[in-house]
């Protein structure tokens, strides 16, 4: 009786510490075991295909089996896919150029538009290389935040010449609003010219204002 | 019994440690995936008032040039 409590409490231990262990496992290689599956997909495809290629093309003639394993070969380079091991799409099966991807078995290149969906996601966990995890995340907020110093130095900049824009406008309004008042005083120009005048420099102080209330709201934005 | 209760508590801890890991493991990584979300919307918000800034200094230059 002893010996079945102990056989049954060690049984039960091993069972939950395998399901811990895989739990664990499980995540870390979560992304490695995505890209392995994609790999070995595609041969698992090309072997089956080429063991009942009948049997396939009298099952759906109009949408071969082999279509998903097109679809996953896309992932692959050309080199890799293997040109012995897969037959001539013109040759041994004629029904196969009949689906949607008949233009890319003709030309032998992949359409435009499906190399877009292989591209479509976020850029940044595109090429993760031989990063995973941890490591790649690091890296991410790495680039991150260099990034953030990059357009924090490019906002300086664009502060500094805003400011000293600024500066050189008011100038420049000051003696615009000056020289049109002496020439309206001096009756050199019309009533009219006079308010056309204006109107204008009254435009370009409101936009040297908004001018400066954006540089105001990048150093608050800087200084966070 | 003593024996079987004593394995029991061992694998209850030894559940409960692996766990936590992993807790902990997804709570720094949800952290970091949160800090670089923040840092990026930052980096968006610097670059939004950047051009902002740098398209009023182009139009306040058209208007100077226009007096």
């Amino acid at each position: 009786m002893k010996n079945i409590k102990y056989l049954l409490s060690l049984l039960l231990i091993i069972s939950l510490v395998t399901a811990a262990g895989t739990n664990t496992y499980a995540q870390q290689v979560k992304s490695k075991g995505k890209k392995e599956q994609k790999k070995v997909a595609p041969k698992e495809k090309i072997e089956k295909h080429e063991m009942h290629p009948k049997d396939t093309l009298r099952m759906n003639p109009d949408k071969p089996k082999g279509e998903k394993g097109d679809a996953e070969l896309r992932d692959k380079p050309q080199g890799e896919r293997g040109s012995g091991e897969r037959p001539e799409p013109g040759k041994d099966r004629p029904e196969h150029n009949m689906g949607k991807d008949s233009t890319r078995h003709e030309t032998g290149k992949r359409p435009d538009a499906e190399i877009e969906k292989d591209n479509e996601g976020h850029a940044y966990g595109r090429n993760k290389g031989d990063l995973e995890g941890k490591e790649f995340g690091q890296a991410r907020a790495e680039q991150a935040k260099m990034e953030q110093h990059k357009k924090e130095f490019e906002l300086g900049n664009s502060v500094m010449e805003g400011e000293a824009k600024v500066k050189e406008s008011r100038e420049k309004i000051n003696a615009a609003r000056e020289k049109l008042e002496a020439d309206r005083k001096a009756k050199k120009i019309s009533e009219s010219q006079y308010k056309e005048k204006k109107e204008k420099i009254d435009k370009a102080e409101k936009a040297v204002n908004d001018l400066e209330m954006e540089i105001q709201r990048g150093k608050e934005i800087k200084q966070k | 019994m003593r024996k079987v209760l004593f394995i029991t508590a061992m694998t209850a801890i030894l559940l409960v440690a692996c766990n936590g890991k992993t807790k902990e493991k997804k709570a720094a990584e949800a952290a970091q995936a949160a800090e670089i979300q923040r840092i990026d919307s930052v980096t968006a918000e610097i670059d939004s008032i950047k051009n902002v800034i740098d398209s009023a200094a182009v139009e306040v230059d058209e208007l100077i040039n226009e007096l």
